[in-house]
């Protein structure tokens, strides 16, 4: 005899409508702690590496191991992490210990829709973005002289990712400063490899200053652009209060 | 088989990557491990060839290689010595723009997660994919290699520890309120 499955507890009116409050911010509560930007970097360096990642709970010494890549992705975590503290590192007012990790962005010239099926690793990983590859493989391709101009995309993807890890962080408590630092990522870099994950922090930072009119505006086009991406939900979550 | 039915590891990254971090979360990795634990799923992922539409749901077979790395590195975890306070609580909420909701939803979330906590292994990653990831029971025997009825009898269990969990939780939360300065006794 088939067994029916029971209700969910969340949907369940005879549990505790404390209990299924707690649910449902429960269903919704995102992990913190992980930087998406950097892990599909890793993870393409890593595939591209033979598949070598991270074989245990602490990943550095295998992802170093398995190449040069991964010690450069590694290198600029560290170099977030030692970087000269900013206003938004003040643990009395700093959100860092609280804001999230946004959701993975995808790299401008990528596949966009995560729905279609994905061309071989290997394909995927030749359509990486020019300031991607230099961040994933200067060790690796010796034959190839580093030119000035590879070095340079290198030194903008780093000031990229530090200035959105910044926006990221200031969101929740300082989201004006997450707006003048996502004007200066555009100033100083114009279209980068994170240019998804600088709008949606942008429609999320003008949300939270009740700017809800240019916050839906933007919201609408990037829905269009990224109906499905990683950010949609958020970025759909934000703008909703304004319609 | 076709190739083409095949969703590489980045495709899969892109799409669920927050899904197996907050699983991961959820079964009690630390937030210093979540970031290696999420990339080994997906490189493990790339060793598998990638995912075969139709065979299962992508989040029901992610969550079940996310079993597997997290049970190892639990093994692993336990042969070295290492301090877990709530703060290391890798599960945030963060949707809610109001600081003060989102305040109260934390409080929720971390007293969720204390009765989730109380849940054997087992049990709670029936639990966790029934009742917060809202997998079909069936969907769930599949990825795990077990009868529907073992995961009904699982979610059973589960659901009646974490119930009892949360009472508990509601009893000591309350008296720990009553025993604040400033509050009314009895």
């Amino acid at each position: 005899m088939m067994v029916e499955p029971p209700q969910r507890m969340v949907d369940d009116d005879a549990s505790a409508p404390e209990l299924r409050a707690g649910l449902r911010a429960y269903e919704t509560a995102e992990a913190a702690g992980v930087d998406y930007t950097a892990g599909l970097v890793a993870l393409r360096a890593s595939i591209r590496g033979g598949g070598a990642g991270p074989s245990g709970a602490s990943g550095l010494g295998a992802w170093a191991l398995g190449g040069g890549a991964l010690i450069l992705v590694i290198a600029a975590g560290t170099w977030w992490a030692t970087r000269p503290p900013s206003a938004d590192d003040d643990p009395t007012t700093s959100p860092s210990a609280e804001v999230p990790t946004l959701a993975a962005p995808i790299p401008r010239d990528a596949p966009r829709s995560h729905e279609e099926i994905a061309p071989p690793i290997d394909e995927a990983s030749a359509a990486v973005p020019p300031s991607t590859v230099v961040a994933a493989e200067p060790a690796a391709d010796r034959s190839v002289d580093p030119a000035p101009a590879r070095r340079a995309s290198g030194d903008t993807l780093a000031i990229e990712m530090r200035l959105v890890a910044e926006a990221r962080r200031a969101l929740d408590a300082h989201p004006t400063q997450t707006l003048t630092l996502l004007d200066r990522a555009d100033r100083e870099i114009g279209h980068g490899t994170f240019d998804e994950e600088r709008e949606a922090l942008r429609i999320l930072a003008l949300a939270r200053v009740e700017r809800h009119d240019r916050a839906a505006r933007l919201g609408h086009a990037f829905l269009a652009a990224h109906p499905s991406g990683l950010f949609s939900e958020r970025v759909r979550q934000a703008i909703e209060p304004s319609e | 088989m076709s190739e083409e039915a095949r969703v590489s590891a980045e495709a899969l990254y892109r799409a669920h990557a927050p899904f197996v971090a907050g699983f991961l979360a959820r079964l009690g990795t630390p937030r210093e491990e979540l970031a290696d634990l999420v990339q080994e799923v997906f490189v493990i992922v790339h060793r598998r060839g990638g995912f075969v539409s139709g065979t299962a749901r992508p989040t029901t077979w992610l969550a079940e290689i996310a079993l597997r790395v997290n049970a190892n590195a639990r093994r692993s975890r336990a042969r070295r010595p290492m301090s877990m306070g709530t703060d290391a609580l890798a599960l945030l909420h963060t949707t809610e723009a109001d600081p003060e909701r989102r305040a109260l939803a934390a409080a929720s979330v971390a007293r969720v997660q204390r009765c989730v906590d109380q849940l054997d292994e087992d049990q709670r990653a029936v639990f966790l994919l029934y009742e917060v990831a809202g997998e079909s029971t069936v969907d769930i025997a599949a990825a795990l290699a077990i009868p529907v009825g073992t995961v009904h009898s699982r979610l059973h269990a589960a659901r009646k520890r974490f119930a009892d969990a949360w009472q508990r939780a509601e009893l000591r939360d309350g008296e720990a309120a009553d025993e604040q300065p400033g509050s009314k006794g009895p």
